[in-house]
């Protein structure tokens, strides 16, 4: 039985009288793919801010390993090995590729301090870097201007920025989202070829991809765990139909 | 860096290092206030065109070290070296407190920088008795290094411009360093900073701290090259004066700052010998940028070789 | 004690003052995202109509009204021309008002002089009265507290219970999904810089009967408004309010006990503040 990576306790969120997250509980193990599905205002991606820091949480505990983090900053949680992409790209749009990776780079290690020298001089940097760009096939656009990009290629781009550092933990909100269906077996081929030791938990909102990617599913619905399987289990599930196709 | 560039940076320095020789008196004071200006307006570009942070306070820590060599010197009587010492300190020092002002962000760090500048030119003006209120304070003595005496101005002039190098190449390795890059991932985007690892206040902070002590260089020369301050160096039509600067000249740049500073101070100078009402020029001047050249003169020069180019 | 008592009238007389000044300032900002650092230009175009309306007709209602009805023209002329073309960027904002505020003040300059001037009050407000426990108070400062405290109820009142001021605090909170719903948010925007800027002008107006009016008074008031929106939060006018009552009472004390530092005095609640609340009292915190 491996150690969980993610081990979630009871974890609430509430905005003022709303409770977007009710006591919501969850553990995943070093190297699993784990899928958060559920319908529209289901408290999916209120359920990553409270894992990666976004928001405070309301009750509850996040376990990174076996560290607690729920009361920890942001960017002390990330430097604790966790990598996040956005549901609406999230990346430095007024940057070259080349920059929007070595910041993300830098960001674990204490060399962003550094105020002379170039920031693709510092040791190790550019080599990882470049490697990373080219890993999500970004390579012709290295110096290019992240506005000039596609959506698709910011895509990419951001899943190379939440990679670089080899996270213990990756935290994937609808990574094909906005993306039409050729970007989307790409990304597909990309997230299902990331290696074992990292481990993935990803919110998806297409089911198929979802069960078809996942070791494990969880199912949200308004702010509530629902189900919480293997994607055959959750396949034969009737409360997630009836969640799905409205009866709840 | 391409031969047209190299060529231009050549006459830019041979211009810079024979002009006492080639022009009058007039022009010299010119330059040397232009190069001073530069430094402040260099100051604000840091957390303007790196950090994405519009501070309307840079002239009181400018105004403050002017101040600490002042009365330093005329009042208590320092040596040279001990009054640039607590000039330092002092510009510093209002830094530290000043740089809270990083906790705001947008149009709340501009309002407390504003005010908090405002506050500076304030005790300036009404702590007569300690600053000498609105005549300020007079004939300052000016360091001799050496065989050579800053007060007369070849000497000076020469002097600040190895100030002015020493001062721009490091900012410009503090602009390429990972440090400088940071700071424009926090302008771009400072929800991504933290998500990557980042604190960002803390480096907003240390950026604060630097710039403070920038124009806290400028204020230091700028005393002696005029051996005389009074509250108006520490107002708000300075420190928006600089922001101008910034701007005018091409934000994010190095050269920027000087060109914007050479831009306004010559407008200044040229409008106020002819018409009396030039506050109301500048601010006309300043109407006509925001709206018609927003990315300041480099930009505009940019636009239009651009154009030349695709006919 | 009389001291201290006299100090907190001056106080609160000054903040009727400042709320005035101010509320309109937070609400500009707080519905049209706009930062106006013409606003003390404003203050000070009402202030020197008022004077000379003042010195011919010497009638105060004359004054405060032309003194309004011009700053509110100039106001609406500069958003309209000037400050529309910008959309939210309030760097551009900043120095595109500033550059009015310039011109208006070198504008008033030429006009009026440089020499501070004090508006002339009608006889019957010239006198003082006594209040109870032996202290002497000019009429003049207790019509400001009233006048402070009536237009605060009203605009108070307004925001708070009526349509259109449910339509302005929406706005406030969201400004697209006003106009999703159908308020003619163009009609909106032009009534509220129209009265923040006749509050201006009427304060301006005020003010030049105290405090006189003079070259700079547009920049030395705007810092005082500004530390009052730092301190009560950007857009909310229970914070220009409470603001307002914190400067005014901060700075009568500061000037009675340390003359010369006052301003440290007023510089004391705002590093407090940025330490503890950034956004300030009543501020929102995606106000930026």
């Amino acid at each position: 039985m491996n150690q969980s990576v993610l081990t979630v306790k009871n974890l609430s969120k509430s905005f003022g009288g709303l409770l977007a997250v009710d006591s919501v509980s969850l553990a995943v193990s070093k190297g699993e793919r784990h899928v958060i599905i559920g319908p529209n205002g289901a408290g999916k991606t209120s359920l990553f801010h409270c894992l990666s820091g976004v928001h405070p949480i309301t009750s509850g505990a996040v376990l990174l390993e076996d560290k607690e983090i729920q009361r920890l900053s942001e960017g002390a949680r990330a430097r604790l090995g966790i990598g996040r992409t956005f549901q609406i790209s999230n990346v430095f749009s007024q940057l070259t590729v080349l920059e929007n990776v070595l910041l993300a780079f830098l960001g674990w290690t204490n060399k962003k301090w550094i105020p002379w020298k170039s920031a693709a001089a510092v040791d190790g940097a550019l080599s990882r870097c470049t490697q990373q760009i080219s890993a999500i096939g970004l390579s012709e656009k290295v110096g290019e201007t992240v506005s000039s990009l596609s959506y698709g290629e910011k895509r990419q781009l951001e899943l190379g920025l939440a990679l670089v550092n080899d996270p213990k933990l990756l935290l994937l909100d609808e990574p094909c989202a906005g993306l039409a269906p050729s970007e989307r077996r790409m990304f597909f081929n990309l997230v299902k070829n990331l290696p074992r030791d990292i481990t993935v938990v990803m919110i998806e909102h297409d089911m198929d991809v979802a069960l078809a990617l996942a070791d494990n599913v969880t199912v949200l619905h308004r702010g509530k765990l629902v189900a919480q399987g293997s994607p055959d289990e959750i396949r034969e599930d009737l409360t997630v139909r009836d969640v799905y196709f409205g009866n709840v | 860096m391409t031969i047209r560039r190299a060529v231009l940076v050549c006459l830019l320095i041979g211009g810079l290092l024979s002009w006492p020789y080639m022009v009058g008196g007039y022009w010299l004071s010119l330059l040397t206030q232009i190069l001073i200006f530069g430094i402040v307006a260099l100051s604000v570009d840091l957390l303007l065109g790196h950090a994405g942070l519009f501070s309307l306070c840079q002239a009181a820590f400018f105004s403050v070290a002017a101040y600490a060599v002042a009365i330093g010197q005329v009042k208590y009587g320092l040596g040279h070296l001990q009054a640039i010492g607590l000039a330092f300190f002092c510009g510093l020092t209002l830094g530290a407190i000043f740089g809270l002002s990083v906790r705001t962000r947008g149009v709340y760090f501009i309002l407390v920088t504003l005010a908090m500048g405002y506050i500076v030119w304030g005790i300036g003006y009404r702590w007569a008795g300690f600053t000498g209120g609105d005549s300020g304070i007079t004939n300052i003595p000016v360091p001799t290094i050496g065989a050579f005496d800053l007060s007369q101005p070849k000497t000076f002039y020469y002097f600040l411009l190895l100030a002015v190098a020493v001062i721009v190449i490091a900012y410009y390795r503090l602009v390429t360093s990972p440090f400088g890059l940071v700071l424009r991932g926090i302008k771009s985007s400072e929800d991504r900073m933290r998500s990557l690892g980042y604190s960002p206040v803390t480096h907003l902070y240390i950026a604060f701290l630097i710039s403070s002590f920038i124009s806290s260089c400028a204020g230091v020369l700028y005393v002696y090259f005029n051996k005389f301050v009074n509250p108006v160096s520490a107002s708000l039509h300075v420190s928006v004066e600089v922001v101008v600067m910034a701007i005018l000249g091409g934000s994010g740049t190095l050269i920027g700052p000087f060109i914007g500073a050479a831009a306004v101070l010559a407008m200044r100078n040229w409008i106020s010998g002819f018409f009396e009402m030039h506050l109301a020029v500048m601010g006309l001047a300043f109407i006509a940028v925001v709206l018609w050249a927003p990315n300041g003169l480099v930009g505009l020069f940019r636009r239009m070789t651009n154009r030349f180019k695709q006919q | 004690m009389e001291s201290f008592i006299l100090q907190t009238l001056n106080g609160i007389s000054f903040a009727a003052l400042l709320f005035l000044l101010a509320s309109g300032f937070t609400l500009t900002f707080g519905l049209m995202r706009i930062v106006n650092m013409a606003h003390g230009a404003l203050y000070m175009f009402g202030a020197y109509i008022g004077l000379s309306v003042a010195i011919h007709t010497s009638s105060l209602s004359l004054a405060l009204l032309s003194g309004g009805l011009a700053a509110m023209v100039l106001g609406l002329f500069c958003d309209k021309f000037l400050i529309s073309k910008l959309g939210e960027d309030h760097l551009a904002q900043v120095l595109l008002t500033v550059g009015i505020a310039y011109v208006i003040g070198d504008v008033c300059l030429k006009f009026w002089g440089g020499d501070a001037q004090k508006l002339p009050l009608p006889m019957f407000l010239r006198s003082i009265i006594e209040l109870p426990g032996g202290i002497y108070y000019p009429i003049f400062r207790g019509l400001l507290v009233f006048i402070g405290i009536s237009v605060g109820v009203i605009l108070y009142f307004v925001y708070r219970k009526t349509q259109i001021g449910a339509a302005i605090r929406a706005g406030v909170d969201d400004r697209e999904m006003v106009s999703a719903t159908g308020i003619n948010v163009e009609k909106l925007f032009i009534l509220v810089s129209a009265l923040a800027a006749f509050l201006a002008g009427f304060s301006g107006v005020l003010g030049a009967v105290f405090l006189t009016i003079y070259p700079g008074a547009e920049w030395e008031i705007l810092v005082f408004a500004l530390v009052v929106v730092i301190v009560g939060g950007l857009g909310s006018l229970e914070g220009a309010m409470v603001g307002a009552v914190i400067v005014g009472l901060l700075d009568a004390y500061g000037r009675w006990l340390v003359p010369d530092l006052s301003y440290f005095v007023l510089f004391g609640p705002m590093a407090l503040l940025l330490l503890v609340r950034p956004r300030g009292l009543f501020g929102k915190a995606n106000m930026s």
